[in-house]
C-alpha cells in the first residue's frame, strides 16, 4: 500500500463528513464510523430512539457516495419477495421486478418491525451478497451496503433480531442526543431549508468507495496488534456477564474495522488505538450476557468497557532491545 | 457575626476610655469568635464534593448492594464538622445504619446521615451495604450538606443534586408443575386461528374481494388463467401475556389503599418466575397490571416480545409497580382484550377468589383468546371454572423463594 | 497478553470483614469532658464578677476561678445524678449542697480559719462573701441538670457572657486602685481567659454531643476537630500571656492569681488526707516503744489550721512528707493506669470500628488517587536509549516511578503521551511514542535524525518530570 492511498482515504473521510455535514448536525462520531464501515465493507445497524436522524444519516450518506439508493419500510406484513423482487405476468410471460434490494446503499427502516422470515431473507443477502428468487441466483451490486435503523426502545409489534444474525452487521452504531449547540444548529438549518438532504452534494462514486476498500485490506496490521485484537475478543467469552462471547467473526470484523478506520485516518497501518476506537462499535452487539447478570444491572456496554480496562497491551518487544546491565 | 464586631469595638473604645485594659481581652474574645466563625461561613461549603455510588443500579430482590459515599474536602481549610444528609426512599435497609431516621420535608424518605471532621484536602470513603434489598424502585438523593464551625455554629449548607436509582427486581426462580404429565402452561391454544402468518406458505385458494394485491400469486394465476391468491399458515407464535391482579384482597374495592403485602410480593415473584419460564420456552410474553409505575399511565405494560432480554423488561416493569390498584382487574382485560392479537394467551395471575375474577376471564375467552388462572391462594385449582385454573406455591416463602410449583 | 477482571469472591470477602454498626447512644470520652468545661466555664465567670466586688471592697479576691469551678463542678454531678426519691428531696440536696459549698469556700479564707481558730466566731461569719459566691456556684451548676439541654445553655453562655464579662471589669476597674486593683487584675485576666478557652470548647462539644444523639454516630473519628477545638484552648493560653504583659496586666498578680487556688488545692488535699495522717501518727505511736533502743521515729504532729497554706512546710515532720508523697505517687500511678487501660480500650474500639468501614486520604487536587496505581515495582532495567523503541521504553521506565505518570497496562501509547503530556506538559513523549508506534506498529525504518534525537527526549523528560 502507498502513502498516497492512505492520504486518498484520509481525504474520503473529510469530503463525506462535509459534504453530510450540510445535513446532518452534531453526528461526527457517528458518521465517522459510518464511513469506516462503508471502507471496511460492512453493514451498520444504525439503533437509537426515534428522532435523533438515523434515517437523516443513512440518506446523506448514500446522496453524498452518488450510489443508488433504496428504502424498505420494516412492517409485519412485508413479505421477503417486497425485498428480493419477483416474477410478475407481463403480457403472458414472466418478467424479473427487482427489489429495492438491488440498489447500492439499502435502507432499512424498523428492521425489527419486519417478520423474521423477511428479517433472515434480508440478512441471508448481507452475507452472501446474492440473492435466489424462483431458483435462480442474482448477484447484487458492488458496492452493496445495508444500513439498517431500529428503535430499541418501542417494542410492541416487533421481532427482535435473533443474535446470529446481529453477527452480520459489522458494527452497531448509537447516534445519541446532540449537545446543546448542535441542537440550535440543528433548528437553524431546518429553518433555512425546507428539506436539509438537498444542500447534500455527491461527492465521492462506487469506484472510489472500491478502490478504498481495496486499499484498507492491505493496511498494516503488526502482530502485536493482532494478539491484542484477539485478546480482546477472547477476553469477551470469558467475563462473568456474558453468557454467549464475541465469535471469531467479530475478531475479523474488529480486524477489518481496525483497518478501515486506520485508512480513514490517514494510515497505512493499524494502532492499537484503531481497535479500540471501533471496538464498541463492533463487539457490543455481538455479545450474549447471561440473564441473571442482565437482571442486576449488566450490559453489554459496561462488559466491553471492562474488556478494554483489564486486556493488557504490551509495548516491550519479547526480544529487543536487549536490556543494558549496570 | 456584625454584632460581634460592633460589641468588639465598643468594648475597646469603652477599655480606651476607662483606661480599662481588661476590656480589650474581652473585645479580643468577641472579635477573634467572630473572624473565626466567618471563615467557614465564607469558605466552608466551597470545594467540598460530595459522591455517592451504588454497586449495581439493578438487583434482584434479596441481593446485597455496596454503597460507596466519598466527601472530599478540597481546599486548605480544614472542616470541624461536615453532616451529609442523604435521602433514601424508605425500605432500603443499611446494614451500617440500621435506625434511619425519617425525613422530615419529605414522605417515604429516610435520612443516611454522616458527619465527618475533614483536615485540609482530606477524602474519606465509606462503604455502606444495602442489605436484602426489597423489590421496587427507589432513588438515592438529594443530599443535604451541612458544614459547622469550630464552634459547632452552623456556617454553610449546601444541596448536592445528583440522584441515583436502583431498581430491584423480583426473584424468578424455577417453575416445577405437579401433575409433570399435565400440558406445560401457556400451551393452550385459543379456539380460533385468526392470524395467518405471511412467513409460513401453504398454497393458494381463488383470488376473493378484499385480498391485496402483494397476495396475489402471479405465477400461479398466469398458469392458472385465473386470480388466485397465496394461503398461509395460521401464526404458530405464542404470545402470552400475564395480566397481573394487583388487588389482593377479596373485599375491598380497588381504590381502597388495602391490601396484603405478602400476597403481593408472592404475584410479583410467581410473575417474574413464569415470564423467565416461557420465555426460556421460546414464546413471546408481555405483562400488563393495573398499577402506577410512576408515570401518569394507570395501566402498567410491557408489549409481548420474545428473547431472553425481555426477561430483564419484565423484572424492571414489576420493580415498578404497587399494590394499589389503578382500576379494576376486569378494566384491565378488557382493555388487553382490544390491544392482543387474536389466538394469544392471557395469564391472569390473582391472589383473589377464583370467583371473584371468573366472569371476566370467561369472557375473554369468548373473545377468541387462551386464557389460563393462576392464584397464589391455596383454593385454586381445577377446571370448573370454565377455564384451566392453577395454584402457585412459593417454596419455602416469598422472601427467599427456591422453586415455583404449580398444581 | 492477560486480563483479569475484579474478583466477586474478593468483594465478598470485605462484605464479611466489615465492622458491626456504630450503635445509636454510645457515648464517647469526650461527651465526659463537656460538663467539666462547663463548670470551669462557669467557675471563671463567677471569679471574674467575686474579683469585681472584692476590689469594690476594696480587697484581694479570696477564692478564685478554680475553686469556683470545683464547686460549680459539685453542683453540675449533684444536679445529673440518679434522683433518689424525687423533686423534694432534690430540692433539699441541692439546698444543702449550696450550703456546704458555701460553708467550704468561706473556710477557705485564711482569715475566717485565723478567728475561728481564735475563738472568734462571729468576726469569722462577718466575713462571708466568699461563702455567698460558692454557694452561688454550687446553684449554678444546676442549670445544666438536663444533657439535652446543654447546647442551648452554652449558646446563651457565649452570648451573654462575653458583653457580662465587660460590666466587672469596667467596676474592678473604675473602683479598686493599688494592691487591690492589681489582685484583681491578675484574678480577672486568669478567670476571663479560663472562661472564654473553656466556653468555647463546651460549645463545641455540646454541639457534638447533640448530632450524637441525633444522628447516632459516635465521633471517635473527629480526632481532628478535638484537636482544633483544643488548639483553640492552648492558643488562648499561650496568646495571654503576651497580651497580658502588652495590656500591662502586672506579672505579680498573674502568679498571685495562679498560685493561690494551687494553695488552696494544697490545702483541700491535706484535709483529706488528714485521717491518713491521723494513722500514721498513730502507728509510729504505737510502734515507738517496740523499736531497739537507738532507733527513734520522729514525732508526727497536725497541720494546724490556723495557719496559711504556706507555712505548711514548716510543720510537718520528713515522715510526714514521705507518707504523703506515696500517697500522691500511688494516686498517680492508678490515675496512670486507669489512663493507660482506657486509652487501650479506645484504640481497640476505633481500630475495629474503622476498618474496612472508613477509608481516610489526604488528595491534592487534580484527583491523582483515582487513577489506579503504579504498576509493581520490577527489577530495574536500563533500556538502551539509542534506539526509538529502547528511548520510549526508558522513558516509561523513569514514569514508571510516579503513580500519575505511569502507563496502565491497558493503555495505549498514544493515549499516554497525551495524558503524560497534558500533566507535565512537553511534547517529549509524545515524539517518542510516535517514533516507537513507527517501528513497532507500521514496520517502518525511523531516520536517522529522528533517531538521533531519542536520547534528548528521554533527558528532556526526565527534567521535565524532575521539576513538574
Amino acid at each position: 500500500m502507498t502513502d498516497g492511498a492512505a492520504a486518498r482515504g484520509q481525504r474520503f473521510l473529510a469530503d463525506l463528513e462535509s459534504a453530510t455535514g450540510r445535513a446532518v448536525v452534531g453526528a461526527e462520531a457517528p458518521l465517522r464510523l459510518l464511513v469506516t464501515t462503508l471502507v471496511a465493507g460492512g453493514h451498520a445497524l444504525l439503533e437509537d430512539v426515534p428522532g435523533v436522524g438515523k434515517t437523516l444519516l443513512a440518506r446523506a450518506v448514500s446522496m453524498a457516495l452518488g450510489l443508488s439508493f433504496a428504502r424498505v419500510q420494516g412492517t409485519p406484513d412485508l413479505l421477503p419477495t417486497d425485498v428480493t423482487g419477483s416474477s410478475i405476468l407481463e403480457r403472458g410471460e414472466f418478467r424479473f421486478v427487482p427489489g429495492p434490494i438491488f440498489a447500492n446503499i439499502v435502507l432499512v427502516d424498523e428492521i425489527n418491525r419486519a417478520t423474521p422470515r423477511t428479517q433472515s431473507s434480508l440478512l441471508e443477502a448481507m452475507q452472501e451478497r446474492q440473492v435466489t428468487v424462483e431458483g435462480v441466483t442474482r448477484d447484487l451490486p458492488e458496492p452493496f451496503i445495508v444500513l439498517a435503523t431500529q428503535n430499541p426502545v418501542e417494542l410492541e409489534g416487533t421481532f427482535a433480531l435473533p443474535e446470529a444474525q446481529l453477527d452480520r452487521f459489522l458494527v452497531r452504531i448509537r447516534l445519541g442526543y446532540p449537545d446543546e449547540d448542535g441542537e440550535r444548529r440543528i433548528s437553524r438549518r431546518h429553518q433555512a431549508a425546507a428539506e436539509p438532504l438537498d444542500e447534500v452534494p455527491t461527492v465521492a462514486d462506487a469506484a472510489r468507495l472500491l478502490a478504498l476498500r481495496e486499499a484498507a485490506r492491505t493496511v498494516r496490521v503488526a502482530s502485536e496488534v493482532e494478539s491484542y485484537i484477539v485478546a480482546l475478543v477472547r477476553a469477551t467469552r470469558e467475563h462473568r456477564d456474558v453468557r454467549l462471547g464475541a465469535s471469531p467473526r467479530a475478531s475479523v470484523s474488529l480486524y477489518r474495522t481496525a483497518q478501515a478506520a486506520a485508512l480513514l485516518a490517514g494510515r497505512d497501518f493499524v494502532l492499537p488505538d484503531d481497535v479500540r476506537g471501533v471496538a464498541a462499535a463492533v463487539l457490543e452487539h455481538r455479545l450474549l450476557l447471561d440473564i441473571d447478570r442482565e437482571l442486576r444491572g449488566a450490559t453489554a456496554e459496561g462488559v466491553v468497557a471492562e474488556v478494554l480496562d483489564a486486556v493488557e497491551l504490551a509495548v516491550e518487544p519479547a526480544e529487543e532491545p536487549a536490556p543494558i546491565r549496570p | 457575626m456584625t454584632g460581634w464586631l460592633a460589641l468588639a469595638a465598643a468594648l475597646v473604645a469603652t477599655g480606651a476610655a476607662a483606661n480599662a485594659p481588661g476590656l480589650v481581652v474581652v473585645a479580643a474574645i468577641a472579635a477573634g469568635y467572630a473572624t473565626l466563625t466567618r471563615l467557614w461561613t465564607r469558605f466552608g461549603a466551597r470545594n467540598v464534593s460530595y459522591e455517592r455510588r451504588l454497586g449495581a443500579s439493578r438487583a434482584v430482590a434479596g441481593d446485597s448492594v455496596a454503597l460507596d459515599i466519598t466527601v472530599w474536602n478540597r481546599k486548605p481549610l480544614p472542616l470541624p464538622w461536615i453532616a451529609v444528609d442523604d435521602l433514601l426512599t424508605e425500605g432500603l435497609t443499611v446494614r451500617e445504619r440500621p435506625d434511619l431516621d425519617h425525613a422530615d420535608e419529605r414522605q417515604h424518605r429516610r435520612l443516611l446521615r454522616n458527619t465527618w471532621a475533614l483536615t485540609w484536602f482530606e477524602r474519606v470513603i465509606r462503604h455502606f451495604h444495602l442489605d436484602d434489598v426489597r423489590r421496587g424502585a427507589y432513588e438515592l438523593g438529594p443530599a443535604r450538606l451541612r458544614i459547622r464551625d469550630l464552634f459547632g455554629r452552623d456556617a454553610a449548607d449546601d444541596e448536592v443534586e445528583g440522584r441515583t436509582t436502583l431498581t430491584v427486581v423480583p426473584r424468578s426462580v424455577p417453575v416445577t408443575q405437579v401433575p409433570t404429565d399435565r400440558a406445560p402452561l401457556g400451551e393452550r391454544r385459543a379456539p380460533s386461528s385468526l392470524v395467518a402468518d405471511p412467513a409460513l406458505f401453504s398454497g393458494v385458494r381463488p383470488f376473493q374481494a378484499g385480498d391485496g394485491l402483494r397476495r396475489v400469486h402471479w405465477r400461479a394465476t398466469a398458469r392458472l388463467g385465473a386470480p388466485v391468491s397465496r394461503r398461509y399458515e395460521p401464526a404458530r407464535g405464542r404470545t402470552v401475556v400475564i395480566a397481573v391482579d394487583v388487588q389482593t384482597l377479596d373485599d375491598v374495592a380497588h381504590w381502597e389503599m388495602a391490601y396484603d403485602d405478602d400476597a403481593f410480593e408472592t404475584l410479583c415473584v410467581v410473575a417474574a418466575s413464569l415470564a423467565r419460564r416461557y420465555l426460556d420456552d421460546g414464546a413471546s410474553v408481555g405483562i400488563a397490571a393495573a398499577s402506577f409505575t410512576g408515570t401518569p399511565q394507570r395501566i402498567a405494560w410491557l408489549a409481548p416480545r420474545a428473547g431472553m432480554g425481555q426477561v430483564a423488561r419484565v423484572g424492571e416493569l414489576l420493580a415498578r409497580i404497587g399494590p394499589v390498584s389503578s382500576m379494576p382487574f376486569g378494566a384491565l382485560l378488557a382493555w388487553l382484550a382490544r390491544r392482543l392479537p387474536s389466538g394469544a394467551t392471557v395469564v391472569a395471575l390473582s391472589a383473589r377468589d377464583a370467583r371473584v375474577v371468573a366472569p371476566v376471564l370467561r369472557r375473554l375467552g369468548r373473545s377468541g383468546f387462551a386464557v389460563e388462572a393462576i392464584g397464589v391462594a391455596s383454593t385454586w385449582s381445577g377446571d370448573a371454572l370454565g377455564f384451566p385454573v392453577h395454584a402457585a406455591h412459593l417454596t419455602p416463602d416469598w422472601q427467599h423463594p427456591d422453586g415455583l410449583r404449580l398444581s | 497478553m492477560v486480563f483479569g477482571f475484579p474478583d466477586p469472591e474478593a468483594v465478598a470477602r470485605r462484605v464479611e470483614r466489615d465492622p458491626p454498626p456504630i450503635r445509636k447512644g454510645a457515648r464517647d470520652g469526650h461527651s465526659r469532658l463537656l460538663p467539666v468545661l462547663q463548670a470551669i466555664a462557669d467557675g471563671s465567670l463567677l471569679a471574674v464578677c467575686y474579683a469585681a466586688l472584692q476590689a469594690a471592697l476594696g480587697e484581694a479576691p479570696l477564692v478564685g476561678p478554680i475553686e469556683l469551678s470545683l464547686f460549680a463542678g459539685a453542683g453540675i454531678a449533684w444536679a445529673r445524678r440518679r434522683r433518689w426519691t424525687g423533686p423534694m428531696a432534690d430540692m433539699v440536696g441541692s439546698i444543702a449542697l449550696a450550703v456546704l459549698g458555701g460553708a467550704l469556700a468561706w473556710f477557705l479564707d485564711p482569715a475566717v480559719r485565723v478567728a475561728l481558730v481564735g475563738g472568734h466566731t462571729e468576726a469569722a461569719l462577718g466575713l462571708h462573701l466568699p461563702g455567698w459566691v460558692g454557694a452561688v456556684a454550687v446553684l449554678r451548676g444546676r442549670t445544666h441538670a438536663a444533657r439535652e439541654d446543654d447546647e442551648d445553655q452554652q449558646d446563651r453562655m457565649l452570648r451573654f457572657g462575653i458583653p457580662l464579662l465587660a460590666l466587672p471589669w469596667l467596676v474592678g476597674h473604675l473602683a479598686s486602685e493599688g494592691g487591690a486593683e492589681r489582685a484583681f487584675i491578675g484574678t480577672a485576666y486568669i478567670s476571663t481567659l479560663m472562661f472564654a478557652a473553656s466556653a468555647f470548647t463546651a460549645l463545641g462539644l455540646a454541639r457534638l454531643e447533640l448530632v450524637r444523639r441525633t444522628s447516632g454516630e459516635a465521633a471517635g473519628s473527629r480526632r481532628s476537630w478535638l484537636l482544633l477545638v483544643g488548639g483553640v484552648a492552648l492558643g488562648v493560653t499561650l496568646l495571654g500571656i503576651p497580651a497580658a504583659a502588652l495590656l500591662g496586666v502586672p506579672v505579680a498578680s498573674l502568679t498571685a492569681a495562679l498560685v493561690g487556688p494551687l494553695r488552696t488545692l494544697l490545702l483541700v488535699l491535706l484535709l483529706l488526707s488528714t485521717p491518713l495522717i491521723v494513722a500514721v501518727a498513730a502507728l509510729t505511736e504505737l510502734l515507738g516503744p517496740l523499736l531497739p533502743r537507738g532507733i527513734t521515729i520522729p514525732r508526727i504532729s497536725l497541720p494546724r489550721l490556723d495557719t496559711v497554706p504556706a507555712d505548711i512546710s514548716s510543720t510537718p515532720t520528713i515522715v510526714f512528707f514521705a507518707v504523703l508523697a506515696l500517697l500522691l505517687v500511688a494516686e498517680l500511678l492508678l490515675v496512670g493506669l486507669y489512663l493507660w487501660y482506657r486509652m487501650q480500650e479506645r484504640r481497640r474500639a476505633a481500630a475495629a470500628e474503622v476498618a474496612g468501614f472508613e477509608e481516610r486520604a489526604i488528595v491534592r487536587p487534580p484527583d491523582e488517587a483515582s487513577l489506579p496505581p503504579a504498576p509493581p515495582a520490577s527489577p530495574r532495567r536500563r533500556f538502551d536509549p539509542a534506539s526509538p523503541v529502547g528511548a520510549y521504553l526508558a522513558a516509561l521506565e523513569e514514569l514508571a516511578a510516579r503513580a500519575h505518570l505511569a502507563r496502565r497496562a491497558s493503555e495505549t501509547p498514544a493515549a499516554h503521551a497525551r495524558r503524560v503530556g497534558a500533566s507535565i506538559g512537553g511534547p517529549s513523549l509524545g515524539r517518542l511514542a510516535a517514533a516507537y508506534q513507527l517501528v513497532r506498529y507500521a514496520g517502518a525504518p525511523l531516520a536517522t535524525r529522528e533517531t538521533r534525537r531519542a536520547p534528548r527526549r528521554v533527558e528532556e523528560l526526565r527534567r521535565r518530570i524532575q521539576h513538574g
